[in-house]
């Protein structure tokens, strides 16, 4: 076990290696004007020329990358082309609040969609099945922007029983200092004991955390119904039934096991995925998160920005697909 | 089982009801706009990030909207009279030849950190901005030396004539910051700190999404009870959310709004809706050194063939005035009796046929900015007129970089053929403008026609000679300039924009002036 741990951590510094190699290429080759967008939009030529010393873009691009590389591994990922601090301040800043957003929609996705699941399949083709199943392609299918929009229309303008957006209340901000330990607001009110801003914070955080939760939901309980499915018609399901073993402990002991490898792998991609594209949902819910730093140092053609994210992608990709294949490993029938 | 899940649900709805119960509690012991204990709070739904970059020597975006409130200039523009009036300066002077400038500088004004404002202050604050070579920058490169004459006076030599009273009213680059402000790197302001002498000092900022400011106390000019004490200026990118945060009294002001928002705010009694011009103008530019727009005559065809009356009333529902050439209303040089085309297929075919230039197969490629509906709605429309004349427009929305790089190439004929964008000062004077997009350049930046008269060039200087000393000449040199450009046909004078503000009924005050675009001066707001 450990041994394949240390091997596919290898592999994947390989990964993120070649995908850093390829990032760096295609940005710098890409037409554009780094140190023009570092002065600002009406850069004259003078000021260029001094961008360009100070930037370093008159050294050959192998020793660009060279350098780049040099500063990554002390962690320094260089500085945006467009607010001109560290891309590392900027990651520190702009991840936590997505995390803690992304965070709870799969808590939530795991604690709803998998009995969703569950029951879907124990009651197949009856009622509850197909409520339940017409629920998951819904939320799989609808748009989350329109679903966002939505939400805002009923609970903030009509009910106004939610906010329309944002981490806390303006109120908040100005009466109250804001814990930052970990970044991970609800998470640092807690600990710190702040619970004017904890309940503000955990109000503000529904309807986004629910609008990004549905998507997971439906996929969590469609894979959990099917593999379900599957494995209950398993000659040892059978078994176990004809011993006369309790249904509960049949379902959730025997048969749920075997169906969690499939459901942890597209829970870790899909966790993956949704840190770098909550965008459409966090401009609406103005959350100060990452999807909306990811467009625009797109847009804007940043590429110490764009290298940053992409870094810090793909490493998650990595890590979540690490901890799926440990999971999944744990069944002792899969050989490492 | 069933109970189970039930039991989830109803779980999850104890929740929901128990968070927006709290929620609520919170919301009504604060409203925003009212007075609050001792505090009075207004909040600004902005459509963007407040600002990029808060070094007010670097900043040149979005962040005018903050530093504005929290640093003061030597001069502010008023689009009123048309006039520099004094700020942090009581007063000016300038020799007949426009190349030295006294300063005479306000005495008993305190920065935030609690030092004095005086000429070494201001001396240091625009020498920092000048050796930083960021942003905005440039707007300083006439200023040779910047001399401290005495406590309260500042002297600057200019290397040719500038005008240094506009210069220094600027919507960039212009910030009087604190000596020890002054000694710090762009990084101490961008954690958060700032030493301006502005009537609002930042409290907290988070980064990319809102900035917050209370009052300062010393400020020079005095503090009244019904003006506000506390500022957000929050970033609220969906313009359906700053429409709702307004309706619900959350918000005081907003701008940005489309067309249907705009519509259902006018009916709304509980806010008041008000259209300004601005001095943003979008022009189409003619590459003038490829063939066959180097055809004068071929130009003026393009130029009667746009639909200027559909953009404006159509795609702008009319908010936009079609521009009289390049200079914009409220500043010297704009005239309503300059020659305005109209689109008349007629007359553009008849300048077609006298161009002798042959349509047969004749592509045009338009390049802009991608992402911009109202510049994708009038490029169709042009096509669809262009076709009558047998020119087919190929229309390519590009990444900016893209635009400007293809724009840039040194062969003529591997650049586009067209180019929308559009332009606005960086200081309150038409020379912008002209400097810009008139003025031959050796390396091509922004004359993006390609203009390159020598007689021109004359007199856009001849202008900067006289703009800080004669206004009337200035207004007749400006005229000229533009009588020919139009009459050459370089430029699409397409229109003159103008920006919506939507604010509370209470919110009272505020006047936007197009030389600060986007800024809410909040000091000259109060509630009402």
């Amino acid at each position: 076990m450990a041994r394949y741990i240390v091997r596919r951590i290898l592999l994947g510094l390989i990964v993120l290696l070649g995908v850093i190699t390829i990032t760096f290429t295609i940005t710098r080759v890409i037409p554009s004007n780094p140190a023009a967008k570092w002065v600002g939009p009406r850069a004259t030529p003078e000021q260029i020329k001094a961008a360009e010393e100070e930037l370093g873009l008159n050294d050959p691009l192998p020793v660009q990358f060279f350098n780049y590389i040099k500063d990554l591994s002390k962690g320094d990922f260089g500085r945006s082309l467009r607010t001109h601090q560290p891309v590392k301040d900027e990651l520190i800043a702009f991840v936590p609040p997505t995390l803690e957003l992304v965070l709870l929609a799969f808590v939530l996705a795991v604690l709803i969609g998998i009995p969703l699941g569950i029951y879907s399949a124990k009651k197949k083709d009856k009622a509850l099945d197909h409520i339940s199943r017409l629920f998951s392609i819904g939320s799989v299918s609808l748009p989350t922007f329109w679903v966002a929009l939505i939400f805002q229309l009923i609970f903030y303008r009509v009910l106004g029983i939610f906010p329309l957006g944002g981490r806390v209340s303006t109120e908040t901000t100005i009466f109250y200092d804001l814990p930052n330990i970990t970044g991970l607001l609800i998470f640092d009110s807690l600990i710190t004991g702040n619970w004017a801003v904890l309940k503000d914070a955990l109000w503000h955080i529904v309807l986004p955390c629910i609008t990004i939760a549905l998507y997971p939901i439906g996929l969590v309980a469609r894979m959990t119904r099917s593999a379900l499915l599957e494995v209950l018609n398993e000659d040892y399901i059978t078994a176990a039934k004809s011993y006369g073993l309790p249904e509960k402990i049949v379902l959730w002991k025997y048969a749920l096991k075997n169906t969690l490898g499939a459901t942890a792998t597209v829970l870790a991609l899909s966790l993956g995925y949704t840190l770098v594209n909550t965008f459409l949902v966090e401009t609406i819910f103005s959350w100060p998160g990452l999807g909306s730093y990811v467009a625009t140092s797109v847009v804007t053609l940043d590429y110490p920005s764009i290298m940053g994210v992409t870094i810090f992608s793909t490493a998650n990709y990595i890590v979540l697909n690490l901890i799926a294949d440990i999971i999944i490993a744990t069944d002792p029938r899969i050989r490492l | 089982m069933k109970k189970g899940f039930a039991g989830i649900l109803a779980l999850a709805l104890a929740i929901m009801m128990l968070l927006s119960a709290c929620g609520q509690g919170g919301q009504q012991d604060s409203s925003t706009g009212k007075q609050n204990g001792a505090k009075r709070i207004a909040y600004y739904a902005y459509g963007s990030e407040p600002y990029i970059d808060l070094d007010p020597s670097v900043e040149y975006s979005n962040g005018l909207i903050v530093l504005h409130n929290v640093y003061e200039t030597l001069t502010r523009y008023d689009n009123k009279t048309e006039e520099v009036k004094p700020l942090l300066a009581e007063s000016w002077e300038v020799d007949p030849e426009g190349k030295v400038w006294l300063f005479k500088i306000k005495e008993n004004v305190k920065f935030h950190d609690g030092t004095d404002l005086n000429a070494e202050a201001v001396q240091k604050s625009i020498q920092r901005t000048i050796d930083m070579k960021m942003g905005a920058a440039f707007v300083w490169d006439s200023v040779e030396e910047i001399n401290v004459k005495d406590d309260y006076t500042v002297e600057f030599k200019l290397s040719y004539p500038a005008p240094l009273d506009l210069i220094a009213s600027g919507s960039y680059a212009a910030f009087i910051m604190s000596p020890n402000a002054v000694e710090q790197n762009s990084d101490w302001f961008n954690a958060g700190n700032a030493a301006g002498t502005g009537p609002y000092k930042i409290q907290k900022i988070t980064k990319g999404e809102e900035v917050i400011f209370t009052k300062f106390d010393e400020y020079w000019g005095g503090w009244k009870d019904n003006q506000y004490t506390d500022i957000i200026i929050k970033k609220v990118a969906e313009g359906s959310a700053r429409r709702q945060l307004l309706e619900k009294g959350d918000a005081q002001v907003a701008t940005s709004f489309s067309v249907t928002d705009l519509k259902a705010l006018r009916d709304n009694k509980s806010v008041v809706v008000s259209d300004h011009e601005t001095w943003r103008n979008v022009i189409g530019f003619f590459n003038s050194e490829k063939a066959p727009l180097d055809n004068k005559d071929f130009r003026i065809a393009l130029a009667y063939a746009f639909p200027y009356d559909e953009t404006i009333n159509e795609i702008k529902e009319g908010l936009a005035v079609q521009s009289y050439g390049l200079i914009p209303k409220g500043l010297i040089g704009y005239d309503e009796s300059l020659f305005r085309y109209s689109l008349d297929m007629d007359k553009a075919q008849e300048h077609l046929d006298k161009s002798g230039v042959d349509t047969n197969g004749l592509k045009l490629e338009m390049t802009f900015t991608s992402g911009n509906e109202v510049y994708r709605n009038f490029a169709q429309l042009y096509k669809i007129n262009l076709q009558k004349l047998g020119i087919e427009l190929d229309i390519r929305e590009m990444n900016w970089d893209n635009v400007w790089e293809k724009s840039k190439n040194p062969k003529p004929e591997d650049r586009q053929d067209m180019l929308v964008m559009n332009w606005w000062p960086d200081y309150a004077s038409p020379l912008s403008w002209l400097q810009s997009l008139v003025l031959s350049e050796e390396e091509i930046l922004f004359n993006l026609s390609y203009v390159n008269d020598p007689a021109l060039d004359a007199k856009v200087a001849e202008i900067e000679q006289f703009i800080a000393v004669d206004k009337e000449k200035t207004h007749d040199l400006i005229v000229e300039v533009q009588k020919k450009i139009i009459e050459d046909a370089y430029f699409l004078h397409i229109y003159d924009d103008m920006s919506s503000w939507v604010t509370d009924v209470h919110f009272k005050g505020f006047e936007p002036n197009p030389a600060y675009e986007g800024v809410v001066f909040f000091y000259d707001t109060y509630f009402e």
